[in-house]
């Protein structure tokens, strides 16, 4: 498949020592550009080890990951910044947003690591954080905002970089049900609009109706694989 | 990347600070030793680089200008019997005891030198005239002895060597490494002054090169020429004055081991703070790498931080050390700043605050973006 995410046989062993932990086990899976996945499952049971995988963060001890016709499983360790600056975003728990930057800034930066500069780099970075309802906010630092406030400059960040690929980790542990449910309706409407293929992993079950597709993980395998029918 | 390197010092005040008196301090304690070392070098050295000639002859085995012996005062025609040479003259550097106002004695070093000539004697008068000191018991005195001598003036007697001799200038700008004030006089007073030197000794021959004529091979033929001597150009006798204190003294060891203690303090002091702003930094670091930064991209923020952290202390540390030295001067101690040193201490400051910045390039390096993903 050449539009989106396909993975055969995925496997991802842990070995520290003599000790080896099977975390994502002969896993195949394939995400179409456009798709809104939720990928659920409790604690431990494999759910950030596959998007690292995804991501090009980890390789697969076995199997392989084709990221829009791609082979990225076999590439040299120093390829995948650009498959990561090509095809990826990421929204993450803690947010990760550079404290003495604005949030402005905190975007803008992601759109030069893409090679957008200028006036081209402004007009997209403002656009993004008015879209997320931010647009009284820009100037401010991460430290002047609320939880809910630092994903959405987070989801703007993913956005703006205008990635295929948009993969999110937990992305509302650090919020509450209203606010996390708020960033979340965001995300998929944006993911939905401009065609983004989007993987939120969550162990929150009261988003499950956000979702598209549900993928649950267990013990590091997919144990159901449901569609919602529209 | 600039841009952010510039963001993260203004939002980390303190460290900022911290990381800029961390360079202040070293870099202006090295623009300090070194500015006083050459101080002191030119000092030592003073006599010799504002002597006009070419060549000096001194005793054999001399150390430096301070502690020759006498030589026989024929050697004086013979030098200017030499082919090449255009003119020479006597000189005599020794040590005497001058009786003070309020009693007691001081150490001090005379000159004795032809007051026709000049030569030998001082170079910049700030009262009276180098001449004066011919044909009597005359002396001049140099501005830098008044702090050791009191307050002399013109038409002052003072006691040297148990004789009585009148002050008939000041001079300016001669110093002794060895701190002991310099008195001038003629070079026949000298001769009587000194017992052990007496009327057919002199200390220095000095001798001027013909225009055209090339100095080492005037001092190749003076050295077939001469016996029981040793034979300098006016340069590397300077450089041997210099080297003796530097060596046999320990004095440029000691400030040596000082501008290195200064470069790891201030590596040490920068090292740490920028290494702990990479580490606090390290998840943001992580997400420019999951975003598809290099590591040279992030290298960039690191080195930009090194490079401000110098440019900034460098400038600081410049203008501290400007604004210091009449307060040195004051003091009696000569430091030296020079376009050279400045360029110098630059580099230093470069090498200093961009190593420091290399702990934190290996810390870099080793971001897993993995580590986003945890909490």
């Amino acid at each position: 498949m050449d539009n989106g995410i396909a993975l055969t046989n995925l496997t991802k062993v842990y070995a520290e020592g003599r000790i080896r932990v099977k975390a994502v086990s002969s896993v195949d899976l394939q995400i179409e550009e456009g798709e809104v996945v939720g990928l659920f499952g409790p604690s431990g049971s494999g759910k950030t080890t596959l998007l690292s995988v995804i991501g090009c963060i980890l390789r697969p001890t076995e199997g392989s990951v084709r990221i829009y016709g791609t082979e990225v499983s076999s590439l040299d360790e120093t390829q995948l910044p650009q498959i990561r600056k090509k095809y990826f975003s990421f929204i993450f728990q803690g947010f990760n947003l550079f404290p003495s930057l604005t949030a402005y800034e905190n975007v803008a930066i992601v759109l030069k690591l893409k090679g957008i500069k200028g006036a081209q780099a402004d007009k997209r970075a403002r656009e993004m954080l008015t879209s997320v309802g931010l647009s009284d906010r820009m100037q401010f630092l991460p430290r002047d905002l609320s939880g809910g406030q630092k994903q959405r400059v987070s989801i703007a960040r993913a956005l703006a970089a205008d990635s295929p690929i948009i993969l999110a980790d937990e992305p509302t542990a650090n919020l509450d049900q209203a606010n996390g449910r708020r960033v979340m309706e965001m995300l998929e409407t944006f993911a939905v609009r401009q065609k983004k293929c989007v993987v939120v992993a969550t162990h929150d079950s009261r988003l499950e109706d956000i979702f598209r597709r549900i993928l649950t993980m267990e013990d590091g395998r997919i144990i159901k694989d449901r569609r919602k029918s529209l | 990347m600039f841009f952010v390197a510039l963001k993260i010092m203004l939002y980390d005040k303190v460290r900022s600070f911290i990381t800029l008196l961390g360079v202040i301090f070293a870099v202006s304690l090295t623009f300090a030793q070194i500015g006083i070392y050459i101080g002191l070098m030119e000092t030592s050295s003073v006599v010799i680089d504002n002597t006009p000639g070419d060549i000096w002859v001194t005793s054999r085995n001399c150390k430096n200008f301070d502690f020759s012996q006498p030589i026989p005062e024929y050697l004086y025609y013979q030098v200017l019997g030499t082919k090449g040479i255009q003119w020479a003259e006597n000189v005599i550097i020794t040590w005497g005891i001058i009786k003070q106002k309020e009693g007691g004695t001081e150490q001090v070093e005379i000159v004795g030198y032809n007051p026709d000539t000049g030569i030998g004697g001082p170079w910049s008068m700030k009262a009276g005239d180098r001449r004066a000191v011919k044909n009597g018991n005359f002396a001049i005195v140099d501005e830098s002895a008044m702090r050791r001598l009191g307050n002399t003036s013109i038409g002052d007697y003072r006691e040297v060597l148990w004789r009585r001799l009148q002050v008939v200038g000041i001079s300016r700008g001669v110093k002794s490494f060895t701190t002991a004030p310099i008195i001038f006089t003629s070079y026949r007073q000298a001769q009587r002054l000194v017992n052990w030197i007496g009327p057919d000794n002199t200390v220095f021959v000095i001798g001027k090169v013909l225009p055209g004529w090339s100095v080492n091979t005037v001092i190749q033929s003076l050295k077939k020429k001469l016996n029981g001597v040793d034979i300098y150009s006016k340069k590397s006798f300077s450089t041997k004055t210099r080297l003796y204190w530097t060596i046999e003294t320990g004095v440029g060891f000691s400030f040596l081991l000082t501008i290195l203690i200064s470069f790891f303090i201030g590596t040490l002091i920068v090292g740490q703070t920028i290494y702990n702003s990479t580490v606090e930094h390290i998840r943001e670091f992580g997400t420019l790498k999951a975003l598809g930064a290099n590591n040279s991209d992030i290298y960039q923020i690191i080195f930009t931080q090194a490079i401000v952290n110098a440019l900034i202390g460098y400038l600081l540390s410049l203008g501290i050390t400007i604004a210091s030295v009449r307060i040195y001067e004051a003091l009696g101690i000569a430091i030296v700043v020079r376009t050279w040193v400045n360029v110098l201490v630059l580099i230093f400051t470069f090498i200093m605050c961009l190593s420091s910045a290399f702990v934190s390039i290996r810390k870099i390096k080793k971001i897993d973006p993995a580590i986003l993903f945890r909490e």
